[in-house]
């Protein structure tokens, strides 16, 4: 029993027990007397009661008034940081008489309080540390939704198609450019399996075979696609097992799983449309309601279809290479057999035949390894160039001279109509002379038997311009816009004219690139073709 | 014993002269085209017992000319043989069997060597 009630119970006792031997000593007797000591036992026990009732009663006040103290000043900011208002409250004094805050408390209540005071302290210290944990958790999602949204419109912008899929074979993410080309519409907030929404099993079977294979992993496949303009393009496809490496947070000591956090935001969703990003967390809760990391499978296709092109005209460009030179080396092997076996030994005039037939197709040979070494030389920008002011008239009709044969042979009408005055270029005489010389051959080639080819050259202000015209095939306007594309040939014509498709190319390169001129075309399918070349003048002599 | 008739069809006059220059030393009468169309026409005017034919050849090529000598009955027996630059592009097994096509022969080839096939077929199928 504690306070004023006990206080009261030990001075009744003692002063019943006083009284009781002042009248046993000194023999007071008769009732009166002990009434009156009883009385005044009783008088004495409550005087002392009531004076520890007021002494409790101001320690109730000095009590309440230091829990007020300690409510105001955790409600209070300008009390300073809530971890140091435990610290303050007890230091402050404010309203106690204790001059010495660190002193042992005097009274079991003040005990009390300062316990609870030191409670407070450290509750408010576990709350600063909740504020700073959650203010660094705010600051990594930031820029996690930050890089989030970078991702994603880097992802948008990004030409190449990109498909993403979870370890369960869901597709979860399209860019625009996979959405474009495989035809994919629907949104991908909730899992679908990648067979439901592409089409090709191949790549479909690359992305599962891509998951069950480890992280970092990479496995690549070409294949051809139909893209949504019914063009048909390769695509080399390069799939990687992904890492599941969404990181864990600690936050006040605790480890977060983050997998079972929202990967979206209002901001990234806004600013990508494009993007239908799946939300992991539901996506695992759906599965299997356990928090799982996701880790998946990407494919990133690239388009190689210019390289493929390329090879397949590469191929091309060697087969007919390899054709071409074939023709001149055969004919240069038989004949040199049957010299060498002693077939023509009796028989000088085929002797004489068979070796100037040697030397025609070797100089046929020798041209057409020129022309390859030219184009490339041309290409590579180290041809070696010697440009004289010379007449463009004279190498027209050098070039004239050596194709009159080969128009000849197809009853093929050569005309030359050259301008009477002096056209003077600035030239290299080899390469004009090999410019005109393919121009006037393509002219015989594409041209039927018994056609007609015109050569002519004029002065137009201060350029001179010469051109072939021919009564041949003609150019489909496909074939107009591909003719001087190396190694295209025209394919309807192929068969007509077995070349290497180097000839016009070459041309091209030798007027435009190194003479600074300019070289067209004007074709129709059916009514033959003109082929025109304009170069700077050097000036006329009279 | 009429000699046997060949057919030379080329656009590559030297292939056509070395060839006729060697079948004719070695007893066979040699007709030469240009085309696979100025053979065909000659075919009208003679059939040969044996047609050897380049591939690749303006207005009508070799694989053109043969199925044209096989769609005809007066021709669809006629032996031929291919010569041809491209020789991985005209594998046996990737010609059509209807053209029934004896031999391909790749460039640059022996004319001796051309004989020597040329003896062996005709000696094949006299016996």
């Amino acid at each position: 029993m504690k306070g004023f009630p006990a206080i009261a119970a030990w001075v009744l006792a003692v002063g019943l027990a006083i009284a009781w031997l002042v009248v046993s000593w000194f023999g007071l007797g008769g009732a009166t007397a002990q009434m009156g000591l009883v009385l005044g036992a009783i008088g004495l026990s409550l005087a002392a009661g009531a004076v520890s009732l007021m002494s409790g009663r101001g320690e109730s006040q000095k009590l309440a008034g230091r829990l007020d103290d300690l409510i105001s000043m955790t409600g209070d900011q300008s009390c300073g940081p809530f971890d140091q208002i435990g610290a303050t409250w007890i230091g402050s004094g404010a309203s106690s008489d204790h001059s010495n805050p660190e002193s042992t408390p005097k009274t079991w209540w003040e005990d009390r309080v300062l316990r609870l005071a030191e409670s407070v302290q450290e509750s408010a210290f576990r709350i600063e540390d909740l504020k700073s944990d959650r203010n660094v958790y705010d600051i990594r999602c930031r820029r996690a939704l930050a890089r989030v949204a970078k991702v994603e419109a880097v992802l948008t912008e990004l030409g190449e198609p990109v498909l993403v899929i979870n370890d369960y074979g869901d597709l979860v993410l399209a860019n625009h450019a996979a959405r474009e080309l495989l035809g994919i519409e629907v949104d991908l907030n909730e899992p679908v399996a990648i067979e439901s929404l592409v089409l090709n099993r191949r790549i479909c079977e690359l992305l599962r075979a891509t998951i069950k294979r480890k992280a970092g992993k990479q496995r690549t496949d070409e294949m051809s696609l139909v893209d949504s303009d019914g063009n048909t393009r390769w695509f080399r496809v390069s799939t990687s097992r992904l890492h599941s490496g969404i990181p864990s947070l600690e936050i006040g000591g605790a480890t977060v799983d983050t997998a079972s956090m929202s990967a979206e935001s209002s901001e990234s969703r806004s600013q990508s449309s494009d993007i239908n990003s799946v939300d992991f967390g539901r996506e695992e809760k759906h599965r299997k309601g356990k928090m799982e990391q996701s880790g998946g499978a990407v494919a990133v296709f690239q388009d190689i279809s210019d390289r493929r092109q390329l090879q397949r005209r590469g191929a091309e460009f060697v087969s007919s290479v390899s054709h071409e030179m074939k023709a001149p080396l055969a004919s240069i092997a038989a004949y040199t057999e049957l010299l060498i076996s002693g077939d023509v030994d009796d028989d000088e005039d085929a002797k004489n035949e068979f070796l100037e037939a040697i030397d025609t197709q070797t100089k046929r040979l020798t041209r057409l390894v020129e022309n390859l070494l030219n184009l490339a030389r041309i290409e590579a920008g180290v041809v070696n160039v010697n440009k004289l002011n010379q007449s463009l008239n004279e190498i027209l009709e050098e070039a004239a001279n050596v194709i009159q044969p080969q128009a000849e042979a197809k009853h093929i009408e050569l005309k030359t109509d050259l301008s009477p005055m002096y056209l003077g270029v600035l030239a290299d005489r080899d390469m004009m002379l090999q410019t005109a010389i393919n121009l006037l051959s393509n002219a015989v080639k594409y041209t039927a038997d018994g056609g007609e080819v015109i050569l002519r050259s004029r002065m137009v202000d201060d350029h001179v311009r010469f051109e072939v015209k021919d009564t041949g095939v003609g150019l489909s306007e496909e074939d107009r816009q591909r003719v001087f594309d190396k190694f295209y040939r025209v394919k309807s014509n192929s068969e007509m004219a077995p070349g290497t498709g180097l000839g016009l190319p070459l041309a091209k390169h030798i007027v435009e690139d190194v003479h600074g001129g300019e070289m067209t075309v004007a074709s129709s399918l059916g009514d033959g073709s003109t082929f025109s070349v304009v170069i700077p003048g050097a000036g006329q002599m009279a | 014993m009429m000699s046997k008739t060949i057919l030379i069809c080329d656009d590559e006059m030297p292939i056509r002269r070395t060839a006729e220059f060697k079948l004719s030393r070695g007893g066979y009468t040699v007709i030469s085209a240009g085309d696979g169309e100025e053979a065909w026409e000659k075919i009208q005017e003679t059939i040969p017992d044996l047609l050897i034919t380049d591939c690749q050849m303006p207005r009508l090529d070799g694989l053109g000319l043969i199925r044209r000598i096989r769609q005809d009955e007066r021709t669809e027996s006629l032996p031929v043989f291919m010569l041809t630059g491209k020789g991985f592009e005209l594998l046996q097994e990737n010609i059509d069997e209807q053209l029934n096509i004896q031999k391909i022969i790749t460039k640059p080839f022996s004319p001796a060597g051309l004989k020597n096939i040329v003896d062996e077929m005709f000696e094949t199928s006299c016996c």
